[in-house]
């Protein structure tokens, strides 16, 4: 599908088509997930999060001025309904527990496994232990492979800070390892 | 890139190879003769490439019926959302009508919901009244049997309701509504008895509404597929049977409800 076209279906969408909209949904609905998987880190989660950002994105579409990729105004509803179930996945954690490390522990469970080496396990951990905005950005940049300029839109933050937040995240994630292999 | 300042928030765009060449030379004579942030690029690197190694996209966990189902339940997700959408429309439209305190808001409500409970019964007694004038092939019921098989029918309509709009995401295998089709069946024919009968325009109007979705689940086929369902869902949403086969229900229960409360005080 080619810019125009999805401009084309945009127009379509904004005019109340659901057909239209349905094809937005299959085409961005994966990268969608994804992103909200980044922050939330479940899959339950996640699923919610990417149908509700749906829902606003609907809703909202009228206020999608197409100075943008559509995507990335997408992905920026996604980031905020995450961070709010974030919020709450916290609030509601740490009413049934003590320790605010139960979310990790607890997203941790559901997460995707690999087959391979320990190494790659403490990895995995560590990256989902790093704090939101971190993580977030890591995986938006280095598994969604979305720009330093995409990210800094979706996050709305300047491009200064999604560059901090990646070598922050990225130097956190190398520490804890050093930590775990010692 | 300033040759006496530090690259670290650089290394990034460095080593994925997106910096662009005017940023690229400096960068790497920095690198040269900064024997930090060499140091720390190299780390990186390290961290990067074990970083690719467990990097995935969680989405491909998910089944292709999941990504299948996803539009679908997006679409549900809306539906619903429209009609929490009217309901908030019309809590706001109550907040800037009714001037007051919250507690003298839901006072006045309540008020409402009383007075409009008590004309459904005025209604009624009115409706028995004429009803008494014999006509073609009516079987006349006195008014409390009909209240009664009324409220049974809005019972079990909400009960198939709420199920159809629950359903079960579609999983690619055909739905069983069987037993769905032979309730919807009983449910025709009780609605056109009682249809025959003294009821409140409200109450015939609203079995006018569901006859069509009752007559599309009863003619399903035996395995319905999904587009019958969504269809069903579509015109149980549209329609908003569900809420108003709720009030009718809430109707006839306070209905009942206060015929035994008369029945009590007259022994």
């Amino acid at each position: 599908m080619t810019a125009a076209d999805e401009q084309h279906i945009i127009h379509r969408a904004k005019t109340g088509d659901n057909g239209a909209f349905r094809l937005l949904v299959s085409r961005h609905m994966k990268q969608a997930y994804n992103v909200a998987f980044s922050i939330v880190q479940n899959h339950h989660e996640a699923e919610e999060a990417a149908q509700d950002a749906f829902v606003r994105a609907f809703r909202y579409l009228e206020r999608f001025r197409e100075d943008s990729e559509f995507s990335t105004w997408l992905y920026r509803i996604v980031v905020n309904v995450s961070l709010n179930r974030v919020k709450k996945m916290k609030r509601r954690m740490s009413r049934e527990t003590d320790g605010s490390h139960a979310i990790a522990s607890a997203a941790s469970d559901d997460v995707h496994t690999h087959e391979n080496s320990d190494t790659i396990q403490h990895f995995e951990r560590v990256l989902h232990d790093l704090p939101t905005m971190q993580r977030a950005v890591v995986i938006l940049r280095h598994l969604d492979g979305l720009s330093t300029k995409q990210v800094s839109s979706i996050l709305r933050c300047s491009e200064g800070t999604v560059k901090t937040h990646l070598f922050r995240g990225l130097r956190n994630l190398r520490e804890r390892l050093e930590f775990i292999r010692q | 890139v300033k040759n006496k300042e530090h690259i670290l928030e650089e290394l990034y765009d460095y080593l994925s190879g997106e910096m662009s060449e005017s940023g690229r030379v400096p960068a790497e004579y920095h690198l040269q003769h900064c024997k930090e942030c060499n140091a720390e690029c190299d780390k990186m690197r390290a961290t990067l490439a074990g970083l690719s190694a467990v990097i995935y996209a969680p989405s491909s966990d998910r089944s292709s019926e999941f990504w299948n189902e996803f539009p679908v339940a997006v679409e549900r997700r809306l539906h619903a959302n429209k009609l929490g959408t009217r309901a908030s429309h019309w809590v706001q439209w109550w907040g800037k009508s009714v001037d007051g305190s919250p507690r003298y808001r839901i006072a006045v409500a309540i008020a409402a919901l009383a007075v409009g409970t008590m004309l459904v019964m005025k209604w009624n007694t009115r409706e028995q009244h004429t009803s008494s004038i014999p006509d073609g092939g009516r079987i006349d019921m006195p008014l409390q049997l009909v209240d009664q098989r009324a409220q049974k029918y809005f019972r079990q309509s909400g009960v198939l309701m709420v199920e159809l709009a629950n359903r079960k995401h579609y999983n690619g295998k055909p739905n069983d509504l069987s037993l769905e089709r032979r309730v919807s069946r009983q449910l025709l024919d009780e609605a056109r008895f009682l249809k025959q009968q003294p009821l409140t325009p409200y109450t015939a109007q609203l079995m006018s509404d569901m006859e069509p979705v009752l007559i599309e689940l009863a003619n399903s086929e035996h395995h319905s597929e999904k587009p019958t369902v969504e269809l069903l869902r579509e015109g149980i949403f549209e329609g908003n049977l569900l809420f108003k086969v709720r009030m009718a229900q809430l109707a006839y229960d306070s209905t009942a409800r206060m015929r035994i409360q008369y029945a009590s005080l007259k022994e």
